[in-house]
């Protein structure tokens, strides 16, 4: 089968959704009204509430949402066979992540403009706000450990990427200078930067870095760890002009253009699926699909930092009312379709069945160097690019996107715990550089207590990142019907979709925490109890706010 | 992109920075809104300052115009997006397609574009100037009204 019909059925899917689904959700549940006066007029001040325009306001927003990050988990899914990951992205982007990211900016829109966060504690209750902050910090500990094991594991499977992935950080900070100091126009130096960036891929092709393959009793995946941490601790301490914010403008540009070749290469090449429909010969050490599948893949189908996204900037900025269907479901198509070309670059990038099967041998093994030489494949035979320069591109692309990621992350962390050190009077906490060290502390011992001294099989906490992430969306979801349930509207789109997820969650947090502790994995362990004594607090909070809002709405 | 709606109505392009990442990282640890701040402390302080330096030209702009005067903010990472703008304005105000690629080739991480056209870059214009250029607008529709009668 080509490629080229599951792009166009999943094209088809987002489209009929967006046509069809959205409009009803918008219509009949959320009842997008063009005369309610949003916050962006009713507190408009030209600096956070800003009537803007739906286009401008879509790209703002996808460009928030939309990144590499719906690569990895359907590069990993695949081992079950393309026809579950691509079920779940199509049917999750339509019926789970467009209602609630859409869901999460009309209810703040409806209530000034706030926050998820805080309409969690206005409209479910203080402990749910506690709750709330409980999941965003986990996710912020597992997303800088994961997206580290990640690049750790691109820089040794393609040596290639090394010198790009840390020449871009030259790159940025000249463009950060010439930006922010100088006032050099954008495009100059934007565009200059990339091109530099895509010679430096030639470079790293030619000169390819590896590090040795044992040093201070580390193997290389676990030096690269300690390396990429490092880099972070020093970049999260930078002022975001000089690293930070650049990396925004060459990330942008790489994102459109990368995704740009890899869908003209599939319709030029249009490769054939060697993977399985469903495959039934997995690994044995391979987790049952259902629920694991629906906690591998969340970018892509449904994410709850979306909701943050949507609820935290978007909603100050939405002119009209009707808007939250265009900016809310299309915001989610965009990531839909990401999560797609993954799907293809991991299903079609090969030659024969037998090639493929090479790449999952293992659950969590083989997914980003499928991810990678497929879709280098892809580029080859669509566009002549060389296999080792496609390869090397789509490598970069992640890392960089991640590398970004890690320094926002680390940098959010160091925060945190900075906070924590004024709330519980510990003065050493409240200053930069411990609380840096403590925050990659706490990162790269998750990185070593998931992969070891090795650093290898880093990845088996992918799934409890997805697992923590579909815990945040169903909080969001949960607020939501809450929200409908006190409107007297039907609550059922909402309140399926996180029943659903607060059930896959658990299901798989149980499955995992069985299976950790029979690895001896006890770090593991131990983090699935925290996520799941979570989940399951989620769970008695849903009830709670549930019997409160439909004995609210008996009285009324 | 959406029609100007009254022919010769005048185009405000405010560029400047959003205190928000957008980063195509990905939402994976994107935290907004609340969190954009701690301790006090923003975590985009060069780019709240900025935000809140443009206030008052937003302010005045929506004061003294109103509608009349089509006014968008938009973050330069969207670059998409200010590209159409530009274009679209360029043809709107009969700017040739050299005038509009100059606009497009030296916009800046914070400026201003009015009709297709750079008024300032690395700083926000004193309301004058802006003034200045957009005129009164009900004269300017006035004029167009009696051409195309």
């Amino acid at each position: 089968m080509s490629a080229l019909v599951l792009m166009v059925v999943g094209l088809g899917a987002f489209t009929t959704g967006y046509l069809l689904y959205s409009r009803f959700i918008s219509e009949h549940i959320f009842r997008l009204d063009s005369e309610f006066r949003t916050p962006a007029h009713v507190q408009e001040d030209g600096v956070d509430f800003v009537p803007t325009n739906r286009w401008v306001l879509w790209g703002h927003h996808f460009t928030s949402v939309a990144g590499a990050a719906p690569i990895v988990g359907p590069a990993i899914a695949v081992i079950w066979g393309w026809l579950p990951a691509f079920l779940w992205v199509t049917l999750g982007t339509v019926f789970f992540a467009g209602i609630h990211d859409a869901g999460a900016l009309w209810a703040s829109v409806r209530n000034e403009g706030k926050s998820i966060g805080a309409l969690t504690e206005s409209v479910v209750g203080q402990r749910a706000r506690s709750l709330f902050m409980i999941v965003i910090f986990l996710l912020l500990l597992m997303v800088n450990a994961v997206f580290a094991i990640i690049i750790a594991g691109l820089f040794v499977d393609f040596p290639s990427s090394v010198i790009p992935a840390w020449f871009v950080i030259a790159v940025a900070i000249t463009i950060g200078y010439l930006l922010y100091r100088r006032g050099v126009a954008l495009l100059w130096p934007s565009i200059i930067g990339v091109t530099l960036l895509y010679a430096s891929m030639v470079v790293g092709n030619t000169i390819p870095l590896s590090l040795p393959e044992s040093m201070f009793g580390l193997g290389a995946p676990a030096l690269w760890v300690v390396l990429l941490f490092t880099y972070a601790a020093i970049a999260s301490l930078l002022p975001v002009w000089l690293l930070l914010q650049p990396r925004d403008y060459i990330n942008g540009l790489q994102l459109f253009i990368g995704l740009g070749i890899f869908f003209l290469a599939v319709l030029i090449a249009r490769p054939e699926v060697v993977a399985p429909m469903i495959n039934s010969s997995v690994p044995e050490d391979v987790p049952s699909l259902i629920p694991l599948l629906f906690v591998t893949i969340a970018c892509g189908a449904c994410s709850g930092f979306h909701g943050l996204v949507s609820s935290g900037t978007t909603s100050k900025q939405v002119d009209n009312e009707k808007d939250v269907r265009f900016v809310g479901f299309l915001g989610t198509v965009g990531e839909g379709a990401l999560a797609l070309a993954a799907i293809i670059a991991c299903t079609a990038g090969f030659a024969t069945l037998g090639d493929w099967e090479g790449y999952y041998t293992a659950f969590a093994s083989g997914g980003l160097p499928a991810f990678v030489q497929g879709g280098g494949g892809i580029l080859a035979a669509g566009l002549g690019l060389p296999v080792a320069l496609g390869e090397t591109l789509l490598a970069v692309m992640a890392i960089l996107f991640a590398a970004t990621t890690m320094d926002t992350g680390v940098r959010l962390q160091r925060y945190i715990v900075q906070e924590a050190g004024t709330i519980y009077n510990i003065p050493a906490l409240t200053g930069k550089g411990l609380s840096t060290i403590v925050a990659v502390g706490c990162c790269l011992a998750l990185a070593f207590g998931a992969g070891g001294g090795g650093g290898t099989g880093g990845l088996v906490i992918w799934p409890l990142f997805g697992t923590t992430n579909q815990l945040l969306a169903a909080l969001t979801l949960l607020v939501l019907s809450v929200f409908l349930l006190k409107q007297s509207r039907p609550s059922r789109y909402t309140f399926i979709p996180f029943l659903f997820l607060l059930t896959m969650t658990l299901w798989a947090l149980g499955l995992q925490l069985k299976g950790f502790y029979d690895n001896g994995q006890f770090f593991l362990a131990a983090l699935d109890i925290v996520i799941l004594v979570t989940a399951i607090w989620v769970a008695l909070e849903s009830f709670s706010a549930f019997q409160k809002a439909r004995t609210g709405e008996s009285s009324a | 992109m959406p029609n100007t709606g009254v022919k010769g109505r005048s185009s405000v392009i405010l560029i400047r920075e959003w205190e928000r990442q957008m980063s195509a990282s990905g939402c994976c640890g994107r935290l907004e809104g609340d969190f954009l701040q701690r301790r006090g402390e923003r975590c985009f302080p060069e780019r709240r300052a900025v935000m809140e330096a443009m206030g008052p030209l937003y302010r005045n702009l929506r004061s003294r115009y109103g509608n009349e005067v089509e006014i968008h903010v938009v973050d330069p990472r969207n670059l998409f997006t200010i590209f159409a703008l530009i274009l679209r304005d360029a043809r709107a105000h009969s700017l040739s397609i050299w005038k509009a690629l100059r606009t497009l080739f030296r916009i800046p991480v914070t400026g201003v574009v009015v009709n297709g056209r750079l008024l300032t870059r690395g700083r926000w214009p004193e309301f004058s100037e802006l003034k200045e250029v957009l005129g009164d607008p009900r004269t300017k529709r006035e004029e167009v009204s009696g051409g195309l009668a």
